[in-house]
């Protein structure tokens, strides 16, 4: 509905109305409302008098008529005083005088009519007894009134009346013109008023126009005038042709006929009428006067109060120009002076809103996404830059334009129907579709209006075309690891950061029995894939710690051993996942060594067998060697050449140094390298006992790392040692006390005269990785060239004493001494280098490489 | 606002709503003189009609005027106050209750393209005309047929006397020559036929006892109720029992009224059923008793109020009174007071016709 707004102006002028003209009204509607009662009352008792008078002189004349055939009775049938052939002709002379009759007649007994005025012969004789008057008569005894009918004679209205006598009925017919004539002089006030008179049927009988007396009009229309309605005095008002009557009633008892005296309303209550039109002028002027006193009074308000409106839509404009506004009271230039206050702060918080907006405008245009608010019809009501560059429009172009238009069909049916879908649920919709071979995805947020319900939406369109990109490869690279990973020989069990299996192969699962699947396994958490494995485990309490103790210190784990229910075992290898150093997770392969782990004992076996062949193959050496040299040393005693024993000497130290390597091999662990700290120190006791050197004049030290040499390396290593400590054990200390025994050997002090001192030192130092030596036979450089890569390591022997040094005139190199030849030839079998240092003493350093 | 305000106030026992522009419909009878109790009781079924139909809210939302006319039983006054109700607009003319007046109207209605529906002309000279003219009863000829046949096989008359009146010339000597016709091709004879005009100096005295010698079995008198009445009471006069048929132009109130023991037994056929039980016709009745008074419900009230609802049916279908006939004529099916008539293609009606008698001062149903 329509609010209705009343101007102040107008409130003004109407209260000033009100006040002026409201106590006007009141007194005039009061004093009309007596004033219209007494006149009313009064009017309606004026009517109803006349009413009841021409009621009365009705009565009258139905009295007369009574009376006159009550005489006709008396004289002719009473009193006889009329012979009966002069009936006739009495009842003619009566007709003369009683105008009021149309006709007498004298009927008998039966009803038959034996005498009439006007004489008729057709109407002599006539039986009449049909008629209800006469049954009626004849019942009652009394005088009848007919109802109104046409006359046989006249053809006009006439009432009869018939009154019984002795020997039959006198019956007079009254011409009820009389009684239009009558209602017609009745009154002559000149105020319109008329009289009618209406039969019991509501036939009108009498009227001032005969015409509806003649057509025997009815008055049955008006409710008041039915026939039940009309038994008593009243009145009544009625409307006719437009205008409205009073209608005054009186009832005309013999014959419940109705005397209706009737009024125009207009002209009856003409004296309210003019009452209430003095009282309009009035109050009207009374309206009038305190219309222009409240105009010019309020003037002096409404005027400034125009001003002030008319500068409050300037402001609405944007225009700030203050004006003058003139005023004639204290309040209002308080009113003035606050308003002018109020402009220039508006002005101010405006000029501060336009900055805001357009610095917001800015940051809306900066976004690299599309942001658009559309409403129901999909009309762009606000849209970025990127919003409508998108589209191939500038934002004045875009905004009031219909969105679904710059789509393709397909496109702009299904965003039409996520938006419709936004604003009939209220609720955000998130999707995404492609465009021109571009993948957007659509943030569609509801905007709601003031009455709470979602009226536009507001949409984020972002470009995730590289992402979707990133997506599709990742998935796909997920795809292709999935697949390298399914078709890996081993279990494979990732489980997620919040301990839920991410990934497990088949083979993972058919270490846990026959019927599982990765489907079943992966979305299991943690807790649960350990209870599976461990009741898979023939081993659940070291299982469990195993899992624990990993996953607790999180690094990586190679190699467990589990053996599993089903009896294959397993080597189980955890790792954490880690992208970027944060935990992502983390992964345990099973690997199945159970056909290795068959095959790995037997090679043990195998290898146990063949361990024991070779200590035996060594120790037989040993005793070999040990029975060469005891037959060399046997056979030196047989010689007494110094020069032969000498060299029986030196082969059995050789012989022996060999024995000893062999010793070793046999006491190492895996009989293939030979730990050379001990052999070297054992090496240096046997032949000082051999040379007899003193232990008191000379010491050795030996400085040897943790070395362990291949038997390969051994023995002519220690063949070497032995030739270059001999040497030096004969040649670099020469004095005989340092002999022990009777043998004097070249052992003894220094060549400072302290003590002699050997020193033997070994180094081994990490040299990296040499290419293989098949390298260069029809290999790639690529092709598992990691496999045949060797390892070497620099082996450095430095063999010095402080004795008289290697004299320099002999070159080591090219001796005659079988020593220092054999000692070239075996360093060239080691593919290595010797060089002397005469430096206050001889100081011999061999080098060499060791594969390792 | 405030102005207006008081000035309603102030003037308004001086403003008078006009009514919406009404529906006028004429009505011309005889509504004065000897025989006015045709012309009146025809009206008042009008009437009561119009009363009816604004009470359930006018013609399409109108209210319906009735404008009655008197014809006064002369020509030259029914075409004068014809003319007067055609000045005054109305959209048809129900009337004139005599085929004499019906007659006389005939000429000016169709130059003037008026729809005239009579509630009770039933002279065949109207008969099968395409003209304005229509009526809601037969032609008489239909029950003429009837009555002649009743008398001929039910009272086994034989010797028929005819005596009419010659005011209502148009449809007595018609009404005569027809039952003629009828009686004789049924083997009967007319051994007596007269006329006389109706008056107070008529002399039925003397005219019953010209009747008399010819020796009829039975009497034929077409004339208005009250000269029906007086000749039925002095053919009793003369001792005469002959059976009496009257036409359907004395079956009013008046011939019983006027007629007394006289008409006791009188023969009349009507396309009315006095004792029918049919709803609409006894709550007319009762409508036409509280309205009126306790006065009969006769004929003429009854065909004067279908008469004007026939109109009202058309205009309801069409308002344009111009095409009243063309509408009347197209329905051609009416719901009476005692059932369905029907009116053809000349705007002649189809009613069932009955037979009904005097007794004990009533009209009684068929015999």
């Amino acid at each position: 509905m329509k609010k209705l707004t009343f101007g102040l102006r107008n409130i003004l002028i109407f209260s000033f109305i009100l006040l002026g003209g409201l106590p006007i009204l009141v007194m005039g509607f009061i004093a009309i409302k007596f004033i219209s009662a007494d006149i009313d009352m009064e009017v309606r008792a004026k009517n109803l008098l006349i009413a009841r008078s021409f009621s009365s002189e009705v009565q009258t004349f139905l009295d007369e008529a009574l009376s006159t055939l009550r005489l006709i009775e008396d004289a002719i049938i009473k009193k006889q005083y009329i012979r009966r052939d002069d009936v006739n002709n009495y009842l003619n002379d009566t007709l003369m005088v009683h105008f009021e009759f149309d006709s007498v007649a004298i009927l008998d007994e039966k009803g038959i009519v034996r005498f009439a005025a006007p004489y008729d012969r057709d109407f002599i004789g006539m039986n009449l007894s049909g008629q209800t008057f006469f049954s009626r008569v004849r019942q009652y005894g009394q005088p009848y009134w007919s109802s109104t009918f046409i006359s046989l004679q006249t053809g006009k209205p006439t009432l009869m009346l018939a009154v019984p006598m002795k020997g039959g009925i006198i019956v007079g017919y009254l011409n009820l013109a009389t009684l239009s004539l009558a209602t017609g002089r009745r009154i002559q006030t000149g105020r319109m008023i008329h009289s009618l008179i209406i039969d019991r049927e509501g036939t009108i009988i009498a009227h001032p126009d005969q015409n509806k007396v003649s057509e025997r009009q009815n008055m049955g229309y008006l409710e008041f005038l039915r026939q039940e309605n009309r038994r008593h005095e009243g009145d009544f008002i009625y409307r006719e042709d437009g205008r409205e009557y009073l209608a005054s009633l009186s009832p005309v008892p013999y014959t419940q006929w109705t005397v209706i005296v009737v009024v125009p309303v207009d002209e009856a209550f003409a004296p309210v009428a003019r009452v209430r039109k003095l009282f309009a002028i009035g109050a009207s002027l009374a309206i009038l006067l305190a219309t222009a006193i409240a105009f010019i009074t309020l003037r002096k308000v409404t005027n400034p109060l125009s001003q002030l409106v008319r500068g409050a839509r300037r402001i609405a404009q944007g225009s700030y120009v203050p004006e003058n506004i003139p005023s004639s009271y204290k309040e209002m230039d308080e009113l003035i002076y606050d308003f002018h206050l109020m402009t220039l702060a508006i002005q101010s918080r405006e000029k501060e809103l336009k900055e805001s907006k357009e610095t917001l405008q800015v940051f809306f245009d900066a976004v690299h996404e599309s942001m658009v608010i559309i409403n129901a019809e999909g009309i762009v009501l606000l849209s970025n830059a990127t919003g409508a560059v998108r589209l191939g429009k500038t934002v004045q172009e875009l905004v009031g334009a219909c969105l679904y238009d710059h789509f393709p069909p397909d496109l702009s049916v299904n965003r039409k129907e996520q938006y419709e879908k936004v604003i009939a649920t209220g609720e955000p919709v998130f999707f995404e579709d492609t465009r021109a071979g571009r993948y957007f995805g659509q943030y569609c947020y509801p905007v709601f209006g003031g009455d709470g319900k979602a009226a536009e939406v507001a949409i984020f369109g972002q470009e995730i075309t590289e992402r979707k990109k990133a997506e599709d490869a990742i998935h796909a690279m997920a795809q292709r690891y999935h697949t390298i990973l399914s078709h890996q020989h081993y279990g494979i069990l990732v489980v997620a950061e919040d301990n839920k299996i991410e990934y497990v192969n088949q083979i993972f699962c058919d270490q846990l029995g026959p019927s599982w699947t990765p489907s079943e396994l992966i979305g299991l958490t943690a807790e649960e894939i350990i209870r599976i494995v461990l009741h898979a485990c023939t081993d659940p309490a070291a299982m469990s710690a195993f899992i624990r103790e990993s996953v607790a210190e999180g690094r990586l784990v190679l190699g467990k051993e589990v053996v599993m229910r089903n009896g294959r075992i397993y080597l189980v290898d955890f790792t954490q996942i880690l992208i970027d150093g944060k935990r992502s997770g983390r992964m345990w392969l099973y690997r199945d060594i159970t056909e290795r782990k068959l095959a790995e004992d037997q090679i043990r076996a195998s290898l146990k067998e063949k361990e024991i062949l070779l200590k035996e193959v060594h120790h037989r050496v040993k005793n070999n060697l040990a029975i060469i040299a005891s037959i060399l040393a046997l056979q030196s005693r047989h010689v007494q050449d110094e020069t032969s024993l000498e060299i029986f000497r030196e082969c059995e130290n050789r012989v022996r140094t060999m024995a000893m390597i062999h010793t070793k091999l046999y006491q190492s662990k895996d009989l293939a390298h030979v730990d050379f700290t001990s052999y070297i120190q054992e090496l240096a006791n046997d032949l000082f006992v051999s040379y007899r050197v003193n232990s008191d004049a000379v010491a050795i030290k030996v400085d040897i790392e943790d070395i362990s040499l291949d038997i390969n390396v051994a023995i002519p290593v220690g063949l070497i040692l032995n030739e270059l400590l001999s040497n030096t054990l004969k040649y670099a200390f020469p004095v005989e006390e340092n002999r022990t025994g009777d043998e004097k050997t070249g052992a003894g002090e220094g060549e400072t005269g302290s003590k002699g001192e050997i020193v033997v030192i070994m180094r081994e130092e990490r040299i990296g990785e040499l290419p293989s030596p098949l390298a260069g036979e029809g290999r790639g450089e690529g092709e598992d060239s990691m496999l045949h890569a060797l390892r070497y390591t620099l082996i450095t022997l430095s063999i010095s004493d402080n004795g008289i040094g290697f004299p320099d005139d002999i070159d080591f190199r090219n001796t005659k001494s079988l020593g220092l030849q054999l000692v070239m030839a075996l360093v060239e079998q080691l593919e290595g280098t010797i060089e002397i240092k005469r430096n206050g003493g001889t100081i011999f350093i061999v080098k060499f490489k060791e594969e390792r | 606002m405030m102005v207006v305000f008081f000035a309603a106030f102030l003037f308004a026992g001086n403003i008078n709503a006009e009514d919406k522009n009404p529906i006028k419909i004429g009505f011309v009878g005889g509504l004065t003189g000897r025989n006015s109790d045709l012309g009146i009781q025809g009206r008042n079924g009008a009437t009561l009609a119009v009363e009816d139909i604004n009470r359930h809210g006018g013609i399409n939302g109108k209210p319906v005027q009735l404008i009655t006319r008197d014809d006064k039983q002369d020509p030259q006054t029914a075409l004068k106050v014809d003319r007067e109700l055609i000045e005054e607009d109305v959209v048809a003319i129900i009337g004139h209750m005599t085929s004499t007046m019906s007659e006389a109207a005939l000429p000016l209605i169709n130059e003037r393209k008026i729809t005239m529906i009579s509630p009770t002309s039933g002279t065949n000279k109207l008969t099968g005309i395409d003209d304005y003219f229509l009526r809601v009863v037969n032609p008489d000829i239909q029950l003429i047929n009837l009555k002649t046949d009743y008398a001929f096989r039910n009272l086994r008359l034989r010797r028929m006397a005819i005596v009419y009146d010659l005011s209502n010339r148009t449809y007595t000597e018609n009404y005569a020559a027809n039952f003629k016709s009828a009686f004789e091709r049924l083997g009967g004879k007319v051994v007596f036929s007269d006329s006389f005009m109706t008056g107070p100096d008529v002399g039925f005295k003397g005219f019953a006892r010209k009747i008399l010698p010819a020796k009829p079995d039975g009497l034929l008198i077409v004339a208005g109720a009250m000269d029906t009445a007086i000749l039925c009471q002095h053919i009793r006069m003369t001792g005469s029992k002959i059976p009496i048929l009257v036409s359907g132009w004395a079956q009013t109130p008046d011939l019983l009224r006027h007629g007394g023991p006289a008409v006791e037994g009188v023969v009349a056929a009507q396309y009315f059923d006095h004792g029918s039980l049919a709803k609409p016709f006894v709550m007319l009745r009762e409508k036409y008793r509280a309205r009126f008074g306790d006065v009969d419900l006769t004929f003429a009230v009854v065909t004067g109020y279908e008469a004007v609802m026939v109109v009202k049916d058309a205009l309801s279908r069409n308002p344009d009174p111009k095409r009243l006939k063309e509408t009347i004529l197209k329905q051609k099916n009416f719901n009476g007071m005692q059932g369905v008539f029907e009116i053809d293609s000349y705007g002649d009606a189809k009613r069932k016709g009955y037979i009904a008698t005097v007794q004990n001062n009533r009209f009684c149903g068929r015999k």
